[in-house]
């Protein structure tokens, strides 16, 4: 088995354990850290009209940084590990300056950036009044705008967030490969026939899965339950899990919504979901896991340890003494 | 003397040059760079750094020296985006970070399908909004560029600190004037300086007329050079742009102002214009090196040796 990657969240006090942390898994062996964009924290219940259509939360407040700014500092206070925006969201930044920014990472950095790109999710962008555009549309658009402004210029690999098939398809066409934050492990295979043939040898296919280790099942089970809760309440995964075969999953997960039934909530996560997402279980029922995913073709297959409510460095630290 | 501060700006190629040259100047003791804000556009198809994560690149690779951005452009990020990034990067170096902002040029910004808004109104609401986003984060100092006094006073107001780029040694005392009793001691006063080492001071001033004729063709800066008492350069340079002739918009830059914005002529000189702007009240003076087209990084280095 080839070791995972992180997932890495700039949380507010622990930024610098964060680098430290990540400084640890390059000495260690570690192959990939994917910084993620911190959108910003729930504050706000959402209208019963909003819930009724599937909105769980409002979110504002504060960012806890950029995947750029992130993997920037990672990239400088390490030596061999990838580093990457898992992702990036692209209404954040002009196409000509996320590219700049992009390839001066990837020049200080050695080349070892992979610059991860996604339109974001509807319910974090209305709160701050981007024009949002179709997501197919605007990542073709961007992307163009990006590769033009770019020509000739050394660029780093481009990947693309993705849940449901057609934008693995439009990444197979335009991107270097794909970043799933909770694939569906039985769902891989019918999503990545839509990669092109020719593409799949160098094609990146990462995935951000929420991991818990422990030798108590219900307790690793109740972890990732709520972990997989967050992402029910957004419709853009409700519809991908529905692709997925999860319909009577989202079903329940809206019913507890619209009756503001947190409990419900959690439990409308099936175990099979469950197993089919998360990582999660003793060191070798993970590693297992892991090798499953990775047989499935993903080949940069990443942590999550954000949902752990202790310290993220050490949580992520205590994650990969299971691959030592 | 206290020695000045730097502007570091790296074509792409020699990004790690320019990190390598942050990190010598930390070790000379060099008190603060300043990372400008590169603009995409016609010229440079993509912007070849941001300013915010050039800062980051630095702050990793330096010990003791301010960083900061010089200046960032609020278009260019949404609030609560810059509001985080700005927290990321004073956490991780320590307290050495400031968030210097501006609010660009509209000729670039209009290149970008941005409508910009009025200036004192955007950046006042601007700066509310990210600190209204970051309720429970710790966030630099944050320093406004200003050219004329209303966004000095709104600086005053405001925020921690001002950035003039090419600010008259004359106007710094428009500078100081808005600066609230209170905030004195601790105010960040920032100018960035072009500066032109030579032994023939007539080459000195033809650069700086070079240089300057270029800002005449900048919506902001006339406007300025006229409230720093050059109405008389601003209607000569107008009358040349008119007929486009290069020469005559050279020759409409006086001495006095060449003189009074830029640092140029020997390692003596140097230091005792350095020695006046800091007199004159500016705490961060900093130098551009801007005319160094191709060994920027070279070029840095062989000026702060006048400064050792």
């Amino acid at each position: 088995m080839t070791k995972p990657g992180f997932l890495f969240y700039a949380v507010p006090g622990q930024r610098k354990a964060m680098i430290e942390a990540a400084q640890e898994l390059d000495r260690r062996g570690f192959p990939y850290i994917y910084c993620n964009h911190g959108s910003a924290r729930v504050i706000q219940e959402p209208s019963a009209e909003e819930k009724a259509k599937g909105v769980a939360q409002t979110y504002l407040g504060t960012a806890w940084t950029d995947g750029l700014s992130h993997s920037l500092a990672i990239g400088m206070a390490t030596k061999q590990i990838t580093i990457g925006t898992g992702i990036e969201v692209t209404y954040t930044r002009h196409p000509h300056e996320m590219i700049g920014i992009g390839n001066y990472i990837n020049e200080v950095c050695d080349g070892r950036f992979i610059l991860g790109i996604g339109p974001g999710h509807n319910e974090i962008l209305r709160q701050f009044d981007f024009p949002i555009e179709k997501p197919l549309g605007h990542m073709r658009r961007y992307t163009e705008e990006m590769r033009t402004a770019a020509a000739g210029q050394p660029t780093p690999p481009i990947i693309f967030s993705v849940l449901r098939q057609k934008m693995v398809g439009l990444a197979g066409e335009i991107a270097d490969g794909v970043i799933w934050a909770n694939a569906v492990l039985s769902h891989l295979p019918t999503s990545l026939k839509q990669v092109p043939a020719e593409k799949r040898d160098r094609f990146i296919v990462a995935n951000l899965a929420p991991a818990y280790v422990s030798e108590d099942r219900g307790e690793a089970l109740a972890a990732v339950r709520i972990a997989l809760t967050n992402y029910l309440s957004l419709t853009n995964y409700q519809r991908y899990f529905i692709e997925a075969g999860y319909e009577e999953e989202v079903e329940r997960a809206r019913a507890a919504m619209a009756a503001d039934d947190q409990a419900a909530l959690a439990a409308a996560v099936s175990e099979r979901m469950a197993e089919d997402i998360a990582v999660f279980g003793t060191p070798a029922q993970v590693r297992e896991k892991i090798e499953a995913f990775q047989a499935a073709g993903v080949n940069q297959m990443c942590l999550s340890t954000l949902f752990h409510s202790e310290n993220q460095a050490k949580a992520i630290l205590r994650v990969a003494d299971a691959f030592d | 003397m206290g020695k000045p501060g730097f502007i570091l700006s790296p074509a792409p190629g020699q990004r790690k040059a320019m990190i390598d040259v942050a990190q010598e100047l930390d070790r000379r003791g060099f008190p603060h760079v300043l990372c400008p804000h590169e603009y995409a556009g016609a010229a440079t198809a993509v912007a070849p750094y941001d300013s915010l994560s050039m800062c980051t690149a630095v702050i990793q690779a330096t010990k003791r020296m301010k960083v900061a951005s010089g200046v960032a452009v609020t278009y260019s990020r949404p609030p609560h985006d810059m509001a985080a990034a700005a927290a990321f990067n004073h956490e991780i170096s320590d307290g050495r970070f400031s968030l210097g902002l501006g609010v660009g040029y509209d000729g670039i910004l209009r290149r970008f399908g941005i409508e910009s808004e009025p200036p004192l109104p955007h950046m006042r609401r601007y700066v509310a909004a990210m600190q209204a986003s970051a309720p429970d984060e710790v966030l630099p100092p944050v320093i406004l560029a200003a050219l004329r006094p209303g966004m000095m006073r709104l600086a005053g107001e405001i925020a921690d600190g001002m950035v003039g780029g090419c600010w008259a040694l004359s106007y710094v005392r428009e500078a100081l004037a808005a600066i609230p009793e209170a905030k004195r001691e601790r105010f960040i006063v920032a100018n960035i300086v072009q500066v032109y080492p030579c032994e023939d001071r007539s080459e000195g001033l033809a650069f700086m007329r070079r240089l300057l004729g270029a800002f005449m063709k900048m919506p902001s800066y006339p406007q300025y050079f006229i409230a720093a008492g050059f109405a008389d350069e601003v209607e000569r340079a107008g009358a040349a742009l008119e007929i486009d002739d290069r020469e005559a918009l050279w020759a409409s830059i006086s001495d006095r102002m060449a003189e009074e914005m830029g640092i140029f002529g020997n390692a003596s000189t140097m230091r005792g214009k350095v020695e006046e702007w800091q007199a004159a009240g500016v705490n961060w003076l900093t130098l551009s090196t801007i005319f160094a087209d191709k060994d920027r990084a070279g070029t840095i280095l062989r000026v702060a040796d006048v400064f050792d």
